[in-house]
């Protein structure tokens, strides 16, 4: 009864101070503190003296460099002509295609997911050039605003990916396995997006209209061409991972360098687009970071509240199966997902989630991709849902509007959920054919 | 306290310039540690140390004029609904309690830094860094966080307050 309440006074003081709008990392300071003053009678002197080192020792870890890195590479591009590039490249390619250009916002996002860690410098990127281009052409606003949501989203599950390194730092498991582990699913979804399009195109031939001239073989050749920046960045970034060359952390340096030289000799450099990208870089990453600081102590507070430890074993009191275990979190993660963004809801459920998912007997890999996937569907859950902020951004269509169109998304992510968890060798079977088990 | 803004934006100016400086560096220290490591099997022995100092440094140091760009993230649904005089109340609420917090973090990373320095702390690796220079950086940019609170709450009040930027 007693681990009950204090998960309830934890929870109250979430609600009270995220709710009144205090910023992320002051609120999970201020629920740790007050939990352990209020709850365990925990002196404020001790409560400073645990804090301070632990925040020194959080804020300094290596691991977390990957983030401004990745950052910084995925705002570089999206100030440069990467976007448009990607989409002539793609539009030829996927114009005989039910559904035609409408594919260019979900292979487009892939793509440019493979080298951005960021579900925001994807649907940002890739959104920026195909609503204009798909609405000139007369396109379904509901199809292009949807499946740029949903194809978004994949900016956190193909490789590389910020909230995939968070959970990896979290965790302690494996990044580079992690990213492995992410491909097949994103592949997964992705084409799941793909065969909705091509479902609804043929049932309703005005959703894509044709163009007046159709692309020819040279007009794919051209296309091609455009594609080979991107494909580029994708094989040298994740070559030098799984080549040996470079760790996770080290390979988004890699890729940051690579992108430098590519914008430098496509003459695209000058010193508003370094100088404007590197503060912008700065101001995200300390964003994350300082909530992944404040966020350890926060599991140091729950380890001291003993609430992941009670919560667990008040869980495991109901009996759950493997799945029925599985479907409560799902559903939890899809409750906070509607309030929270994708970095608080990893650090803050994890304390509690992770130990009961190991106790499970689920692999921490697989969960790490599970969790991906569920903090996807919170990027397109209103009232906070950051892909639809950006969709709401780029065509000022209301917010309720571009959350509506991207309903059947939503629930093909949820299918794509289930058949991940029904077979867990599609996130499995690449991490553990590339490394050692 | 317009003298507070100035001092407020200046210093907040030179820190990101300094965190931006440090994310620069960091890229550069890990790109000399691939080239030594593949083509002259040679190390810096001291990346990992030295890219964390670094990035703990930038975090702090920027958390300030991050605050000011209105970049950090909040569940902003009460804000959705509130506007004129109530707005201005729960923002200046919410400034309090992050005020609180940070100035009680700052004390106690102070006291840490005042032993580190006093004892000569230094690292356990062979490049022996004074710790207290990574404390150092950090209390820094906590009590610059903790100015540019103080100039948001003014701003608040003399100007209202201002819209939360929206996801780049």
């Amino acid at each position: 009864m007693e681990s009950l309440f204090i998960a309830f006074v934890i929870l109250l003081l979430v609600m009270f101070y995220l709710g009144l709008g205090v910023w992320v990392f002051a609120g999970l300071l201020l629920v740790s503190t007050t939990g352990l003053v209020f709850l365990i009678d925990m002196p404020l002197d001790r409560i400073g003296k645990i804090m301070a080192p632990l925040m020194i020792r959080s804020a300094t870890s290596w691991e977390i460099s990957a983030i401004p890195m990745f950052i910084w590479m995925g705002e570089l591009m999206l100030r440069t002509d990467m976007s448009d590039r990607l989409f002539r490249g793609l539009s030829p390619l996927t114009y005989h295609l039910p559904g035609r250009l409408l594919h260019t916002n979900i292979v487009g996002s892939a793509l440019f997911a493979a080298i951005s860690g960021s579900s925001a410098a994807t649907t940002a990127t890739v959104g920026k050039i195909t609503i204009s281009e798909l609405s000139k052409r007369g396109y379904s606003k509901s199809l292009t605003y949807g499946s740029l949501a949903g194809a978004g989203s994949l900016g956190l599950l193909i490789p590389p990916s910020i909230v995939m390194i968070v959970y990896g730092v979290l965790a302690e498991v494996s990044i580079a396995r992690l990213f492995a582990a992410g491909v097949l699913p994103g592949i997964m979804i992705a084409a799941l997006y793909s065969g909705y399009v091509m479902i609804v195109s043929l049932a309703d031939p005005n959703v894509a209209p044709p163009d007046r001239e159709k692309p020819g073989l040279k007009d794919a050749l051209i296309g091609f061409l455009n594609l080979i920046p991107i494909a580029l960045l994708i094989f040298i970034v994740l070559g030098s991972i799984y080549s040996g060359i470079a760790t996770p952390s080290e390979a988004a340096a890699v890729g940051v360098v690579a992108t430098l030289i590519m914008i430098i000799l496509t003459r695209q450099m000058t010193k508003d687009v370094f100088f404007d990208t590197l503060v912008s870089a700065v101001h995200t990453s300390c964003m994350i970071a300082v909530i992944l600081i404040a966020a350890a102590f926060l599991s140091t507070a729950m380890g001291f509240l003993h609430v992941p430890q009670d919560v667990a074993k008040a869980i495991g009191a109901l009996n759950l199966s493997p799945s029925g275990l599985i479907v409560i979190l799902a559903v939890f993660y899809v409750l906070l997902g509607m309030f929270l963004e994708g970095i608080s809801i990893t650090v803050m459920s994890l304390p509690i989630t992770l130990p009961l998912i190991l106790a499970a007997g689920f692999d921490p890999i697989w969960f790490g991709v599970f969790l991906v996937i569920m903090v996807e569907l919170a990027q397109i859950t209103p009232p906070i849902g950051f892909n639809l902020f950006i969709i709401q951004g780029l065509t000022g269509t209301p917010i309720m509007k571009v959350a509506l169109a991207a309903v059947p998304f939503f629930m093909l992510m949820c299918i794509g959920v289930v058949l991940l968890t029904l077979f867990p060798e599609i996130a499995l079977w690449l991490p553990n054919s590339l490394f050692d088990k | 306290m317009k003298t507070l803004v100035r001092v407020n934006d200046i210093v907040g100016n030179l820190a990101i310039w300094i965190s931006a400086g440090l994310l620069v560096y960091i890229v550069c220290h890990i790109s000399l540690e691939i080239v030594m490591r593949s083509f002259f099997s040679a190390s810096t022995f001291s990346m990992d140390e030295f890219v964390g100092y670094a990035i703990g440094s930038m975090t702090f140091l920027s958390l300030a004029h991050t605050f000011r760009h209105r970049k950090h993230i909040r569940v902003s649904i009460l804000q959705s609904f509130i506007k004129g005089r109530t707005e201005i109340v729960v923002e200046l609420l919410c400034i309090t309690f992050t005020f609180g917090i940070t100035l009680f973090l700052a004390r106690y990373i102070w006291r840490t830094l005042a032993r580190d320095f006093s004892r000569g702390t230094v690292s356990p690796t062979l490049t022996e860094t004074p710790i207290w220079l990574i404390d150092g950086a950090i209390f820094i940019g906590l009590v610059l966080f903790l100015l540019q609170l103080l100039t948001s709450a003014w701003l608040a009040v003399s100007d209202g307050v201002p819209k939360d930027a929206e996801v780049e």
